[in-house]
């Protein structure tokens, strides 16, 4: 019994800012509270204007159905991420053994895949407030990170959110998001690893499919 | 003092030597490849137990699906935010003490000042830990264990492991969940039927808050054992460093232009990201 005082300090009380996070996600923000010291770099201000449309796209639940809000979703996505540095880096070295047919198919379902998850995670959350913290570019292959921070309501504590954007053919993309120090790239990657690794690259690649198609059927609601 | 409180005090003194041993032992047999080192997927995840882990994993997942889940919806259904805040306060409150000592024993100071501070505003003038006052005042919440100190004093984390019941962790956090206890002055001030409603309480009360996001997280994880094992650990390793910046991912850059899988590889072997 003495033991189990502590359980949920260690075990759970990890998993509960963890989870969170992780369900805030990208995209929960208004631009209310952008702070006046903020650093007014570009990257600072992409990542501003991408949060704007995502806010408009994410939050009017009353007048949109989930599906239309995933779609404009995808625009977001596929224009202000690049998707294909991400596809590439989250399978990592299974490509290289996967055929030219499983190259093809992981390409035609990766972005759905991502869609279907993200919006879905997102979609419990509207019009929290997001300022930006601060702008720090890496020194790690020239990257500009933008620290931001999402407001909740009830005084609970903020969550950080880095964007790391790279300029990338004279226009700003988004190649990773970490949210309290839980990186999107790294996690996607060794959950793929680890399925793949278990199953099989057919099965992974079912695995996404089936994602997509589930969570498609939700959307029509 | 008498003689019996110095020998009571001796052997809590001798009960954490203990632990700071087998701490030691571990920490020679469970060195780990740092956590930038993204060569081998296998290798970062580190999970050489993953067939027993997993059989824990799904035990875990049953009893939370039968019992903690249920209870926690219950209380969500009875008890209105208000009164469910109080009580994160509360609990939140009593785990000061054990901040304050991590904080100190990492040699944290600024960290260890507002976990004092908290605690003493906080027990009363918020009425015995009943509201947070002191984050009004930008006291923030300062969370430290001793898993993190074990960390800053250069403890690796170890092969990754599902505890029953406490779910998701690794030899060094389990050892840090015991040593808490150990220092937890509430621990001793605390009668056993006590301890295990403040037990009972804190399950609920970290349950209730995340019904919805853990539902959604293990209907769009293709593998949520995986999923739950890469966010424990990157959450272990962000408070660890405070939620200062982690050393930046290898990510190759690519082009539309340069989308073949030669040149990309070629990036791929030549940055950190070399995966063979």
């Amino acid at each position: 019994m003495k033991l189990m005082a502590i359980v949920t300090r260690g075990g759970l009380a990890g998993r509960r800012q963890i989870i969170a996070s992780l369900a805030v996600l990208l995209f929960s923000f208004s631009m209310a509270s952008v702070p006046a010291s903020a650093n007014d770099g570009e990257a600072g201000k992409f990542i501003l204007s991408l949060g704007e449309r995502a806010v408009s796209a994410l939050r009017d639940k009353e007048n949109t159905t989930f599906a239309e809000r995933e779609f404009a979703f995808r625009r977001i996505l596929v224009e202000g991420f690049h998707m294909h540095t991400i596809g590439r880096f989250v399978i990592g070295r299974h490509w290289r053994s996967a055929t030219s047919a499983q190259r093809r198919a992981y390409n035609d379902v990766f972005v759905d895949f991502i869609v279907r998850v993200y919006a879905s995670r997102l979609d419990s959350y509207n019009g929290e407030n997001f300022g930006i913290k601060e702008i720090i570019t890496s020194v790690a292959g020239g990257d500009s990170i933008v620290r931001t921070q999402i407001l909740r309501p009830s005084g609970a504590a903020p969550i950080g959110v880095d964007f790391r954007v790279r300029l990338i053919e004279g226009s700003y993309k988004v190649v990773d998001v970490t949210v309290e120090g839980i990186s999107m790239l790294h996690t996607h990657r060794v959950e793929f690893a680890s399925v793949i690794k278990r199953r099989g690259m057919d099965s992974f690649l079912d695995e996404l499919r089936a994602q997509v198609a589930v969570r498609g059927e939700n959307a029509a609601n | 003092m008498t003689f019996a409180a110095a020998s009571g005090k001796l052997k809590y003194l001798g009960r954490v030597l203990a632990v700071l041993v087998v701490v030691g032992i571990l920490a020679n047999c469970s060195s780990t490849p740092p956590p930038e080192d993204y060569a081998d997927e296998n290798y970062s995840a580190n999970d050489p137990y993953e067939d027993i882990n997993r059989v824990t994993f799904a035990f875990n997942q049953t009893v939370d699906g039968v019992l903690l889940k249920p209870l926690a919806e219950i209380y969500v259904g009875v008890v209105p935010q208000w009164g469910r805040d109080r009580v994160n306060d509360i609990l939140n409150n009593l785990g000061e003490p054990g901040n304050f000592a991590n904080a100190m024993l990492q040699w944290e100071l600024e960290r260890a000042v507002t976990s004092m501070l908290r605690f003493a505003f906080n027990s009363t003038i918020g009425l015995g830990g009943f509201f947070d006052i002191a984050e009004g005042i930008g006291l923030s919440r300062a969370d430290e264990d001793f898993g993190q100190t074990l960390a800053i004093w250069g403890v690796g984390e170890g092969p990754y492991l599902v505890l029953p019941l406490f779910g998701p962790s690794n030899p060094r956090d389990a050892v840090g969940i015991g040593v808490d206890w150990l220092m937890d002055p509430f621990t001793r001030a605390l009668r056993s039927h006590e301890r295990f409603q403040r037990f009972a309480a804190s399950g609920i009360d970290q349950r209730s808050r995340h019904i919805d996001d853990l539902e959604t997280l293990e209907e769009t994880s293709i593998d949520f054992y995986s999923t739950l094992r890469e966010l424990y650990r990157q959450h272990r390793s962000n408070e660890i460093r405070n939620g200062e910046l982690p050393p930046p991912l290898p990510i190759p850059s690519i082009t539309l232009e340069e989308y073949s899988d030669e040149e990309f590889d070629q990036v791929s072997a030549n940055g950190q990201a070399s995966e063979e």
